[in-house]
């Protein structure tokens, strides 16, 4: 049984609820789909309410959440979209959610906003526990309110690393240490233009270096995480300076029990890649991207894709997407839509994209792989397949990223390739001294997520 | 490269890779092109079963399951590769007394021709696996087959022709054929011209594509299957489960499911199939196919239910009007060799590919391969023609 | 007997709902809106279970769903993501698997 709806947005992060909202607000009904329990993604992720109530994020996040409780909007909330699939007159999803969500769903027009997950950052020892992503370490502290451990360090680049410190200083961790991989942005003052007006931004950067100077926290610039150390778990943190082309420079070993890794974000695209719109490499920030029109919408007519799940730009890009596409599907539905309504969003959008860009430009992901990974390093985490394994794989002549896989089973596992896949195509390249989009990707394949086999059934009553 | 090859092989699947190695352990100067990765089409896409109680009866067949079973058994020290090969059970529930009785003969002809098989009650087939769920079913074929991981079989092959000096080019498709008179000339991958005394086309479903580029027609069809795999399980699973109606279910239907399962050394179930019929070569998998198969799975197997399914895939699968492969050389030219779409092709592949190597390569093929012939058919690709 | 480990918990608990949960066996205080995963880490736990080549330790990692290293057995249910499972009153769970061969 499938239902027959005119608009999908799938994942409720501030572009999707952002899409939704907007969609309601032009009488377009629309079915949101999020595969948490709550709405929110991770920027505007909410605290379970049990554990005591938080302010939304800011005034947008307030709004968005408040504006989805509205009659056009059906929100369809722990569940997951795990296949897509183009029919003739609009696009067929395949949902698992609890009991009653309906499990397959047609819409005439589909926005994608799935979000993005941390880039995983191999290195000898990431796989002990205590080695997290940024991601995680913000959402215990903040949404859950426990300390993920109590000597910390962390790596990465860029401004969400002082917010994390800031978080876990005010919550009574000792901070090893925040290292940047990237230089002290000097060239910051270049880019004044498009900081200009990012008051909110740059309150929150001040507050946190400020935390961070009363609590003897410096950043360290140019250093970056070569080893993980300890049994069973994390005791101690090996690091060096950036670059690190023998992995040999230590400046020092700290004893810690938890590491963040705070090295930017992957768009997941694994939902957009199923529908077979095209997509390009952007070797700047070295992801995978939807090719997408000013209107956001991908080579398939009719499907968008916005926000961090296209392209990485932060909250405010997101939201602007969300609308932006919502505007263009209802018109692609047959709704009249002011050309002005769009020219403001659009207006509204360039300037939050020129201050993601600054940040790009300031603190890319320059992380070189060859400085990190040792022949044990592991890289597969599912699999536990090592870089020595996917070496001797590219050198019997496994050149491409599936074909690696089949050979060695690094992205086999039931991460589906998310913790592995951009560090196989980055050694790859690395190793033949060939572009990273030279490896490929694998085929699409559905589930986008494990499902269980129950859940695969078209059966609303299941 | 201006270099001349004695044979250049089209198709890097598990068929042509292992044609290849035999060309090569012969001595023979041979290139093999394919068009993706290597091992990346049919090959890669199948559950890696090395099956022996399912194929035809005949003489030739029964001797092909055989001899290669036996060559499968030392196969990974040949190569010098390990493909985690190993014997497995193997049953085919049967749900109607008709296929009972099939069966019964079947397994008659499989032992007495040194492939034991037996027929199992249901009491007999719900000991084998208790958790299974046996309602409906009368009982199963039972014989003894061979699992193996095909990634890690197609490159065994692959390292071991490449050791003996054949050259493998994956990421080459085979665009177009130059001939000239009787002959083929040359073949063009990636804008390049490459010559050759002879070709061999081994390319699955993919092969007719490939044969009419020399002006060859060969009876040659294909489904369109779907499979998955699954998050590695606790399982006290003993056998690859199939069902003994595969044929029935699938047979004129436009798409329909036939569910079937084995677990692989990591512990994850592989399971299959659902079939479609398609004009298109594709590698798409589509939402019915693994519902269907869930679906079924789910019932026959209550234990499974909370299982995640990881990864589906669906790849072309070829066959002829009389379920026979196609082998031998083609009439439309001198030097157009052909070998595609056998059954219970991972058991025969071992044994076939000498024999194809050595074809190729002028010696006497060690059976009459008649039955295989490629110009069998009448010319409208129907019926044999006798 | 309930063991509650406050070292890492945030936050005013006396407000908050109160539920018992067994982590290997032993019975241990949790609240309610927590995950499996902050309870663990609640604990001083950091290592949920061990992997099946290698048998090496792993825990939390994305926290968000996406990469499967935190599973635990939750009620008899195997390959659990702690991350992703809020805590319920008499919630059993297991760490240190996986259990099959």
């Amino acid at each position: 049984m499938t239902e027959s709806i005119e608009l999908a947005v799938v994942g409720a992060g501030p572009a999707g609820l952002a899409a939704a909202v907007e969609a309601a607000g032009l009488g377009l009904p629309v079915t949101l789909v999020d595969a948490f329990a709550l709405p929110g993604g991770q920027y505007y992720k909410q605290t379970p309410p049990e554990l005591g109530a938080t302010a939304p994020p800011d005034k947008h996040a307030a709004y968005l959440l408040d504006g989805i409780d509205h009659d056009a909007v059906r929100l369809l909330s722990g569940t997951s979209v795990w296949g897509l699939f183009p029919e003739d007159d609009g696009y067929l999803l395949c949902l698992y959610g609890p009991p009653g969500t309906p499990r397959r769903i047609k819409a005439r027009a589909v926005i994608l906003a799935p979000g993005a997950h941390d880039r995983p950052v191999p290195f000898p020892g990431w796989t002990l526990p205590g080695v997290i992503t940024a991601g995680a370490a913000l959402t215990m502290v903040k949404h859950q309110h426990v300390l993920p451990g109590r000597r910390i360090l962390l790596s990465g680049t860029g401004p969400l690393q002082l917010v994390l410190a800031r978080h876990l200083i005010d919550a009574g961790a000792e901070l090893a240490g925040v290292l940047d991989a990237n230089g002290f942005p000097w060239s910051g003052w270049r880019h004044a233009g498009a900081v200009w007006g990012q008051w909110e931004r740059l309150r929150e950067g001040w507050e946190s270096l400020r935390t961070m100077q009363r609590a003897g926290v410096g950043i360290r610039w140019r250093h970056q995480i070569v080893r993980a150390e300890g049994e069973g778990q994390v005791e101690r943190a090996a690091i060096g300076p950036v670059p690190n082309a023998d992995r040999k420079s230590l400046t020092e070993t700290v004893p810690v029990d938890t590491i963040c890794l705070g090295f930017g974000f992957i768009p997941s695209i694994q939902l957009s890649r199923l529908a077979g719109c095209e997509h390009t490499y952007r070797p700047e920030q070295r992801i995978y991207t939807p090719v997408r029109d000013e209107g956001l919408q991908t080579t398939l007519p009719g499907l968008f894709v916005v926000g961090d799940g296209a392209r990485i730009g932060g909250k405010d890009v997101a939201r602007l997407e969300g609308q932006l596409a919502a505007l263009g599907a209802a018109r692609s539905l047959g709704q009249d839509i002011a050309p002005a309504r769009i020219a403001d969003v659009q207006q509204a959008l360039a300037r939050q994209r020129r201050f993601a860009g600054v940040l790009d430009a300031l603190f890319p992901y320059s992380t070189h792989l060859a400085d990190l990974l040792t022949d044990d390093t592991i890289l597969c985490r599912c699999e536990e397949i090592t870089v020595g394994e996917v070496r001797r794989a590219i050198a019997e002549g496994a050149t491409t990223v599936s074909a690696i896989r089949m050979l060695t089973r690094a992205g086999m596992g039931r991460c589906q390739g998310r913790m592995c896949g951009s560090s196989v195509a980055e050694l790859v390249a690395q190793e033949l001294g060939q572009p990273v989009e030279a490896a490929g990707l694998p085929t699409p394949r559905p589930p986008v997520v494990p499902i269980p086999l129950d859940g695969l059934i078209d059966d609303e009553e299941a | 490269m201006s270099d001349r090859y004695d044979v250049v092989v089209i198709g890097g699947g598990m068929l042509g890779l292992s044609t290849a190695y035999h060309l090569a352990r012969r001595g023979a100067h041979i290139l093999l092109l394919q068009a993706g990765d290597l091992g990346g089409g049919s090959s890669a896409a199948c559950s890696g079963r090395a099956q022996v109680a399912e194929g035809h009866l005949d003489p030739l067949n029964l001797r092909l399951i055989r001899e290669g079973l036996a060559r499968l058994e030392t196969l990974e020290e040949e190569l010098g590769a390990a493909f985690e090969w190993r014997r497995n059970g193997f049953l085919a529930l049967i749900n109607s007394r008709h296929l009972w009785d099939e069966w019964v003969e079947r397994a008659q002809i499989l032992t007495a021709a040194g492939i034991p098989a037996e027929v199992l009650d249901q009491q007999a087939l719900q000991e084998a696996e208790p958790y299974l769920n046996t309602q409906g079913f009368l009982g199963a074929a039972h014989a003894v087959e061979g699992l193996l991981n095909p990634f890690l079989f197609c490159w065994a092959y692959a390292r071991a022709a490449r050791r003996h000096g054949a050259l493998l080019r994956p990421q080459a498709p085979v665009t177009a054929m130059r001939a000239a008179g009787w002959r083929v000339e040359a073949v063009s991958t990636r804008g390049q011209w490459i010559e050759c005394d002879k070709v061999a086309v081994m390319c699955g479903a993919w092969t007719p594509q490939v044969t009419r580029m020399a002006g060859a027609n060969v009876p040659i069809r294909h489904t369109h299957a779907e499979a998955f795999v699954t998050e590695p399980v606790s399982l006290d699973l003993h056998n690859t489960i199939e069902l003994a109606d595969f044929y029935e279910r699938i047979h004129g239907r436009d798409q329909a499911v036939a569910v079937g399962f084995s677990r692989d050394l990591h512990g994850a179930l592989i399971i299959t199939e659902a079939v479609a019929k398609t004009n298109e070569l594709h590698r798409r998998t589509s939402s019915w196919g693994m519902a269907g198969i869930a679906a079924d799975l789910v019932q026959l197997y209550p234990a499974l239910a909370g299982v995640r399914a990881v990864r589906a895939w669906g790849i072309p699968t070829s066959f002829t009007p009389d379920d026979e492969p196609v082998v031998g050389w083609l009439p439309e030219r001198d030097n157009l060799f052909v070998a595609a779409s056998f059954m219970q092709t991972i058991t025969a592949v071992p044994v076939v590919s000498d024999w194809l190597a050595g074809m190729l390569l002028g010696e006497a093929a060690p059976a009459d391969l008649s039955l295989f012939a490629p110009d069998r058919f009448s010319s409208d690709g129907g019926e044999p023609l006798a | 007997m309930s063991v509650i480990n406050d070292q890492r918990r945030l936050g005013p608990l006396e407000t908050r709902q109160r539920l018992t949960v067994h982590v290997d066996g032993q019975a241990v205080s949790a609240f309610a809106g927590e995950s499996v995963a902050t309870v663990l880490l609640a604990l001083g736990r950091q290592a949920f279970r061990h992997t099946e080549k290698h048998h090496a330790p792993r825990g939390l990692f994305c926290g968000m769903g996406v990469c499967f290293d935190c599973l635990v057995t939750i009620d008899g249910v195997e390959n659990v993501r702690a991350c992703m499972t809020p805590v319920k009153e008499g919630m059993v769970i297991e760490t240190g698997g996986p259990a099959h061969d």
